[in-house]
């Protein structure tokens, strides 16, 4: 583990020599600084790269171990993040029974997931997906991640399911389609 | 300084009386005011700064627009200055100086004074600053107190200079950033110019500067028995603030201003991240406490002039505890 000693240099200078070890490769780093500002803009820093961060005091320093997009926190730029356009209710064709319990199951286990899709696209039944008590939970708890889920307006009127709406935002042709031409795709 | 050491130190000192003195450094005020007879007043203030910016020039502009602005909070206009100079003359060429110091002039030079001489020292670090003279009227004094209850309050200029000061200093700060901050800082808070023949009741006036925006409110309502309540939605910040903010560049005087501030601040919006509101300002807006039907029009013309960000950012309301409560 590298340490980058920054104590007694005034902000920002403990960030650009963390910022530096961070572009040379290092994945596992220990910072030590001695002012309490200073382990703030650390902390503020390491959070908003994503990075797995914990400190200590010791003495009159702070000892902040950060684990940068090693094993514990994978960081996916939002551009290479995917969208996931769902036109159904359930999985596949052939049993509708199973479909439902493996859509289910699917919307259920992606928050738990380490990879995260960017937004969620929901049309035809699957419009059901974001109005369904079950679903919408998992759906909910995507959003809470910072997923975001676009519902398809035309379809909620044409499946009288305005009302029933639990997550989600409504969205229009022009926003999904722009949304399916931009970036990467997964249809299920 | 930070506003805990700054009251330590000064606590120990001894205030001598003297009647002609109507504002000394108690009681928060931007500016010493001198009681010179019949109603004329003259008011002093003193500033002095570290580069915030790394053009030489735009650093002089902005030193004078800083060191004046406390004129201005007082209601008074300004009329002469001495510099103030620390250089370290073995690091940098003595053209850096001329350009500093050329700013300074031709800034001062827009509000109307004169600067009438200086002193400067060798030092390790350069640090450029002004004593700033003005004068006014007894009665059209605008004070850091006096604010009534159901007043609106106003914010001139963005936040975030301090942050992208320091991005800057990172080498991390985008070319609009520091143009945008450079173009704010050097802007003279020349409200008494701006509404001199006009009839607004100014209750109140400050400037955001070295303790944040929060600190500076706090200064307003201090003693008066009032809180403020601020929409954090209103408040003009640089659009890049937030990002940098978020990264961590914050100057340390934030955390100094923070934690001095715990448990007079009140935060109750969601996701927002406070510090922004004790980013350190140089060269920062006004906050003008005016009656609310006058507030309106008070600020359609301060945005007329230049200030086109200046925002009605919250009111002035009954707290007994004095806080400042953030929505």
């Amino acid at each position: 583990m590298k340490i980058v000693d920054a104590r007694k240099l005034p902000c920002p200078q403990p960030l650009l020599l963390l910022k530096k070890a961070l572009e040379e490769g290092e994945k596992e780093l220990e910072v030590i600084v001695d002012r309490e500002d200073a382990l703030q803009n650390v902390l503020r820093f390491s959070s908003s790269k994503g990075a797995f961060t914990t400190w200590s005091k010791e003495g009159e320093d702070y000892h902040i171990k950060i684990e940068s997009k090693g094993e514990v926190c994978e960081v996916v730029l939002e551009e290479e993040m995917v969208k996931i356009f769902i036109s159904s209710d359930r999985i596949g064709k052939g049993n509708d029974d199973l479909g439902l319990l493996l859509m289910k199951s699917f919307l259920n286990t992606l928050p738990e997931g380490r990879v995260l899709p960017a937004k969620i696209l929901l049309m035809n039944t699957g419009i059901l997906l974001a109005c369904n008590e079950d679903t919408s939970l998992s759906l909910k708890k995507l959003e809470e991640k910072g997923v975001e889920v676009l519902v398809c307006g035309t379809c909620l009127k044409f499946f009288d399911k305005e009302k029933e709406l639990k997550v989600g935002k409504v969205s229009n042709m022009f926003e999904i389609s722009e949304n399916l031409l931009v970036g990467s795709v997964l249809t299920l | 300084m930070g506003p805990q050491d700054l009251g330590e130190v000064l606590q120990k000192l001894h205030i001598p009386h003297n009647p002609k003195i109507l504002a000394n450094w108690e009681g928060w005020e931007d500016a010493t005011l001198y009681q010179l007879g019949s109603g004329l007043m003259m008011v002093q203030t003193v500033d002095i700064i570290t580069p915030v910016v790394d053009d030489p020039y735009d650093f002089g502009q902005i030193v004078a627009a800083n060191a004046i602005s406390d004129i201005y909070t007082m209601g008074c206009l300004p009329e002469l200055a001495l510099n103030i100079v620390g250089f370290p003359c073995s690091k940098l060429p003595l053209d850096i100086l001329s350009s500093i110091l050329k700013g300074g002039q031709d800034k001062a030079e827009e509000a109307g004074v004169e600067i009438a001489g200086g002193h400067t020292v060798e030092d390790e670090e350069l640090k450029y600053g002004m004593v700033v003279t003005g004068f006014g009227n007894k009665d059209s004094l605008w004070r850091i107190k006096g604010a009534e209850d159901g007043d609106v309050l106003i914010l001139t200029k963005p936040l975030g200079t301090g942050i992208i000061a320091t991005t800057l200093k990172a080498e991390m700060a985008s070319k609009e950033a520091v143009e945008k901050i450079t173009k704010s800082m050097k802007k003279l808070n020349n409200l008494p110019l701006i509404i001199r023949d006009r009839d607004f009741r100014i209750h109140a006036c400050t400037d955001v500067t070295g303790f944040g925006l929060a600190v500076h409110a706090l200064g307003m309502v201090d003693g008066s028995k009032l809180g403020i309540k601020i929409e954090v939605e209103k408040i003009p910040v640089f659009e890049e603030v937030l990002r940098y903010m978020s990264e961590g560049l914050m100057p340390a005087g934030a955390y100094r201003n923070e934690k001095w501030a715990s448990g007079k601040v009140e935060v109750k919006k969601d996701g927002f991240d406070p510090i922004i509101l004790f980013d350190p300002q140089t060269s920062g807006g006004l906050l003008i406490a005016v009656p609310l039907p006058e507030g309106e029009r008070l600020l359609e013309i301060i945005k007329r002039n230049g200030f086109e960000e200046a925002e009605i950012i919250g009111s002035f309301i009954k707290d007994a505890e004095e806080k400042i409560v953030f929505i």
